[in-house]
């Protein structure tokens, strides 16, 4: 998907320390009813990994509209939820209990639009490359193929 | 709702929460929104780009189609018109009748059959020589191009003088073929077209390229009319020869010389052979 060798590298590492970290925290960190630090975290690798994919298609000289693919259609659902509840779990160890029920409606209005988005992607069908347009206007199985071995039997 | 809350708490915390996820919100539509309008600008003049390029082949294409047809028909009407009375003129020579004449009449007519004979079998040779030099395949491009400079200088209408630098080795015989058809169908616009006293060609090496040039001091093209001709129904020969050059990833360029005075051609042809080879089953020359 993403053809950056790079930014492949960059995500598979952080990935893989995020996950660490992540298990460790939830291990030793008991104050807290909600893991503000490690979904923060989450929030913007996830943001950053989107804007890697969204570069990435950018620079790829492939001749076909970005929102014809349903990738395009997740890595927008992703984008959209994660830097819309960013703040809203940065600040929810912060918040009371009764505050953040409040706020959490951010959360559940993002849900929502990223739940439409993906269901946008699923009903995106994969569209050809607008490259072939100028190719053979024909099937190749138009006509019959004269040296096509006969399987008599 | 939530705007209400952040001004009934005033508590720093909620405001930036809400203006935190606002600006957020913002600067990801935005940046997803700039990408589809830069992707949808740039895939528009990719498509734009590739259908000029469609064009433009097929333009050349249909060129040199036509080119060929015009070439066939030069040779039928060559052969229909000289070489058909000529042969028909050497059989009514020799009829049946010729048993019935005295010697002389009979030795007069065979004379003279043999004589149109003769003619036809010159005119022959002239119309293979013209489709295909013999010296070119035998002797190289310098010698055919050299043959065909003495030709054009002994018609006595313009000075024709060639010089070829540095051509030691020979190229490839199809790559010569080519440019030898493209110095002749310039040539032929020279003579046709520019009303010039003179033609000068020059040969040279540099790196791995072979450059051709031409003087002339007639009437000549600069680059920019012969990309306008180029793009136009007409200039036939100048398509073909862009086609015939796009077939060795030659050039050529047209300019006026510094003085003003003459006009030049530049070809410039890569020494390839294996290119060549591979494009071998595209020329249908």
């Amino acid at each position: 998907m993403i053809d950056n060798k790079l930014f492949r590298a960059i995500i598979l590492v952080s990935s893989a320390l995020f996950f660490v970290f992540a298990i460790y925290y939830f291990l030793t960190d008991k104050n807290n009813t909600f893991d503000s630090l490690s979904a923060s975290i989450e929030s913007i690798l996830i943001v950053a990994y989107s804007i890697f994919y969204l570069f990435d298609q950018m620079n790829k000289p492939q001749v076909i509209f970005i929102y014809q693919e349903p990738n395009f259609w997740f890595v927008v659902g992703f984008i959209i939820y994660f830097s819309g509840t960013l703040f809203l779990f940065i600040q929810a160890s912060n918040l009371t209990l009764e505050v953040r029920d409040n706020f959490w409606k951010i959360n559940y209005f993002c849900n929502i639009i990223k739940n439409i988005l993906f269901a946008i992607a699923f009903s995106t069908k994969k569209s050809k490359n607008l490259q072939q347009t100028f190719g053979n206007p024909f099937e190749n199985d138009i006509l019959e193929n004269p040296y096509k071995t006969q399987n008599h039997s | 709702m939530i705007l209400l809350q952040v001004n009934n708490q005033g508590s720093e915390i909620s405001f930036m929460l809400f203006f935190g996820t606002i600006g957020m919100l913002v600067l990801a539509i935005g940046m997803i929104v700039f990408i589809i309008f830069h992707q949808r600008k740039v895939i528009r003049y990719q498509l734009k780009l590739q259908k000029l390029e469609y064009e433009q082949q097929k333009t050349l294409l249909n060129a040199s189609i036509r080119f060929q047809e015009e070439e066939r028909q030069r040779i039928a009407a060559d052969l229909h018109d000289d070489a058909g009375p000529l042969l028909a003129t050497a059989r009514l020579y020799l009829t049946e009748n010729l048993v019935n004449l005295d010697k002389t009449s009979q030795l007069q007519s065979i004379y003279n059959a043999k004589s149109i004979i003769d003619d036809t079998i010159q005119l022959i040779r002239n119309i293979s020589h013209s489709l295909m030099p013999p010296t070119l395949k035998n002797f190289g491009l310098e010698s055919a191009v050299n043959d065909l400079f003495q030709k054009i200088s002994g018609s006595g209408s313009l000075n024709a003088s060639c010089r070829f630098h540095d051509y030691r080795e020979r190229l490839h015989a199809d790559q010569e073929l080519i440019i030898f058809r493209v110095i002749q169908e310039l040539i032929n616009n020279i003579l046709k077209h520019s009303h010039s006293s003179f033609i000068h060609l020059t040969q040279n090496n540099s790196g791995s390229k072979l450059y051709i040039r031409m003087h002339h001091d007639g009437k000549g093209l600069t680059q920019s009319d012969f990309e306008k001709l180029n793009k136009s129904s007409g200039g036939l020969g100048l398509k073909n020869i862009q086609s015939r050059l796009k077939l060795l990833q030659g050039r050529i360029f047209f300019e006026k010389d510094m003085s003003q005075t003459y006009y030049k051609v530049t070809i410039e042809v890569p020494k390839t052979e294996e290119m060549v080879a591979k494009d071998e089953r595209v020329v249908t020359y």
